[in-house]
């Protein structure tokens, strides 16, 4: 079986800056893959990359292998990367302001998407969009298929940028913190429809985002990124119940969580991240690192640590 | 015990300039809409409800940054409403804000050293060479070296320009810290750092915070009280524990049933309960309970006649009518409100 999408030592650089240091993932069909990191880990970068979005002109983009339903996409015209993007692979990202068109309806914006990438008439696109927006949960859709993206609340923007990107009948949406904008009861409601929309439409998904507690309820298999690394990827269960890359447990036990005794408090990782406009020497977390020994002046590989996950740190080779 | 910040019957109001000539045509946004809140000596409060709700306004009214419509704000028993601006310039030394941008709150082309001293100036508390001691020591106290004084905030990391400005803000001792989400712009590793050293700097300083947040996990383990808003009213306020283990308000209830915890096996069983609706404009709140419209729990009284805060348990208010009589409110209704909404809610 073929995975939907393959990426294989995937490298971004913008001038001196090495944003993106040899990630490599698979996604099935129907599965759902978190990707988490702090700001500058990499990881948004990793999925513009993925889609051909980077700026030539600014970002050197190579990898090994980057496939999608098998497609090569790396020598792929840019006219074909235009007709995946929307169609076979849709994206909502963080603000739906600046992705959307402030001068077009979002009925007309939608419908833009069926005639586009699914044919339809403009009467028919029409219809269709009306249909969608009630299929994301926008209330009185027929009213708001003709209003503009200013005239949506936040959380309703984000649901007419998710219909948007479901018109095109996706198997991957990628999603770059889709929710980081909005109040956390609209987030939860956010969530929900994607969880939903994932499951209905079997669609691959690949969440990016900085928060791990929201990513328990979406994530299968979860990456974690550092410094343009992936450090760790493992099933989710496995990753919130046992980490083996200490940059995780930091990461981990930094997140203020509701279900803990109140005063016990989040615990800080010390410092912060590496440059990377400059070369990474051995591994790049360990100057923060309160378990680095002498091994850690070599970068480590990631090193299985289960049947179906892996962690670069030589920790796992010393069996701790 | 003494009381800090206080205000009362505090009313901001905002005319929304609908642009043309006629400015007092827009309608009137309601951002604090009657409230009373008192902050003893000592306490940290946090501030929490979801974007417009009116918590930075009430946040920044309590140190007069906003003009009150109606109502009263007092710092240590002084009014600050009718203060000239020499008088309300002198008890702004005792209270100071914090932001959430530290680079939209420092100036880009002050040497770290100038914006730490300016402060110092501005209150004449000092100059010269005991204004660069103070700042020597403050930059010790807040974790960087004092050597950054001859450099600029682009040089420096978020986590580094929000101690920055944390230092910027205590330097001149003040009594009273509003701090307006000052974690949200910063990576989640480095938001645990900044907690730790607000929590240094209240006890070496003997502060007061007010700590306005959007963020519940985060709040529960820096405040004493929390005051949940919505609609520029605070909806309930109680004791930290308190309110996290038996939240009396349905919407404290709601914010909290919406925040994840990063627990696969927990997250994927929870049925998270949906309000139905969205959010009213605060230029038009409802009539009656401002939260009738969204209520799961909604009852006829709540759509007629606006609730006040009400007793619910010691150290704990909350402005609903299922609280009208604590003592007839049987707890097994009250356990139906529990955090785990695990039955479906009719959709008013």
């Amino acid at each position: 079986m073929t995975a939907l999408l393959e990426v294989r030592d995937l490298h971004v650089r913008f001038g001196a800056t090495h944003a993106v240091r040899g990630v490599s993932f698979e996604l099935g069909a129907g599965d759902s893959l978190g990707v988490v990191g702090e700001s500058g880990s990499g990881k948004s970068a990793t999925m513009l990359a993925v889609i051909g979005l980077h700026d030539h002109r600014a970002a050197k983009v190579s990898a090994a292998a980057v496939s999608l339903a098998g497609e090569d996409l790396r020598h792929a015209p840019e006219t074909r990367l235009r007709d995946l993007r929307g169609g076979t692979v849709a994206m909502v990202f963080q603000d739906p302001l600046t992705a959307l068109n402030p001068l077009y309806t979002a009925g007309f914006q939608i419908g833009e998407v069926l005639r586009r990438h699914r044919g339809l008439s403009r009467r028919a696109a029409s219809t269709a969009a009306v249909e969608m927006l009630s299929h994301v949960g926008v209330p009185d859709p027929r009213r708001r298929a003709t209003q503009y993206p200013h005239q949506f609340s936040g959380g309703m923007r984000q649901r007419v940028m998710i219909a948007a990107a479901l018109a095109g009948e996706p198997r991957l949406l990628i999603a770059d913190e889709p929710t980081t904008a909005l109040d956390v009861t609209v987030q939860a409601e956010i969530v929900e429809l994607i969880r939903d929309v994932q499951a209905r439409n079997d669609l691959g998904l690949v969440w990016v985002t900085h928060d791990l507690a929201l990513l328990a309820r979406v994530a299968d298999r979860v990456l974690v990124m550092y410094a343009g690394q992936v450090v760790e990827a493992a099933p989710a269960a496995e990753l919130y119940a046992a980490p083996r890359h200490p940059y995780t447990v930091g990461l981990l036990s930094s997140v203020a969580r509701l279900d803990q005794p109140r005063g016990e408090r989040a615990r800080a990782i010390p410092g912060g991240p590496p440059r990377l406009d400059q070369p990474i020497i051995g591994c790049a977390f360990a100057p923060r690192c309160s378990r680095r020994f002498a091994r850690c002046v070599e970068a480590p590989p990631l090193l299985p640590t289960s049947a179906n996950a892996a962690a670069a740190c030589w920790l796992v080779e010393a069996g701790a | 015990m003494s009381t800090v910040s206080e205000a009362l019957g505090l009313k901001v109001h905002f005319r929304l300039s609908q642009g043309g000539w006629n400015r007092r045509s827009g309608p009137v946004i309601r951002a604090v809409d009657g409230i009373d809140l008192t902050i003893e000596a000592g306490e940290t409060v946090a501030l929490v409800g979801e974007s417009g709700c009116g918590k930075s306004t009430l946040g920044r009214a309590l140190l007069r940054l906003e003009e009150p419509s109606a109502g009263v704000v007092r710092f240590e028993g002084h009014d600050l409403t009718g203060l000239s601006p020499e008088l309300l310039r002198r008890q702004r030394a005792g209270m100071r804000m914090v932001f959430q941008d530290p680079y939209a709150s420092l100036n880009p082309r002050m040497r770290i050293g100038e914006a730490l001293a300016e402060p110092l100036r501005v209150h004449g508390l000092a100059t010269g060479r005991a204004a660069r001691h103070a700042v020597a020591e403050i930059l010790e106290v807040v974790g960087l070296d004092p050597a950054v004084v001859a450099r600029y905030p682009h040089e420096f990391s978020g986590g580094q320009r929000q101690r920055i400005a944390i230092a910027r803000a205590v330097i001149g001792r003040p009594r009273f810290v509003v701090a307006d989400e000052p974690l949200s712009a910063l990576d989640i590793s480095v938001q645990a750092q900044i907690l730790d050293l607000f929590a240094d700097l209240k006890a070496r300083f003997a502060l007061t915070y007010l700590f306005v947040s959007h963020d519940l996990a985060v709040v529960r383990h820096v405040a004493d009280r929390v005051a949940v808003m919505y609609l520029g009213r605070i909806v309930e306020l109680a004791e930290a524990e308190t309110l996290f283990m038996r939240p009396a308000h349905p919407y404290t209830q709601a914010l909290l049933g919406a925040v994840p915890t990063p627990d696969p096996a927990r997250e994927r069983a929870r049925v998270v309960a949906r309000l139905p609706g969205e959010l009213p404009s605060p230029a038009a709140p409802p009539a009656g309970c401002r939260f009738h419209p969204r209520c799961p729990l909604v009852m006829p009284v709540c759509r007629t006649d606006d609730p006040a805060l009400l007793h619910v348990d010691a150290g704990q208010t909350a402005a609903c009518w299922l609280h009208r009589r604590a003592e007839a409110a049987a707890p097994s209704s009250l356990e139906r409100l529990g955090l785990s909404h695990a039955h479906p809610h009719h959709q008013s």
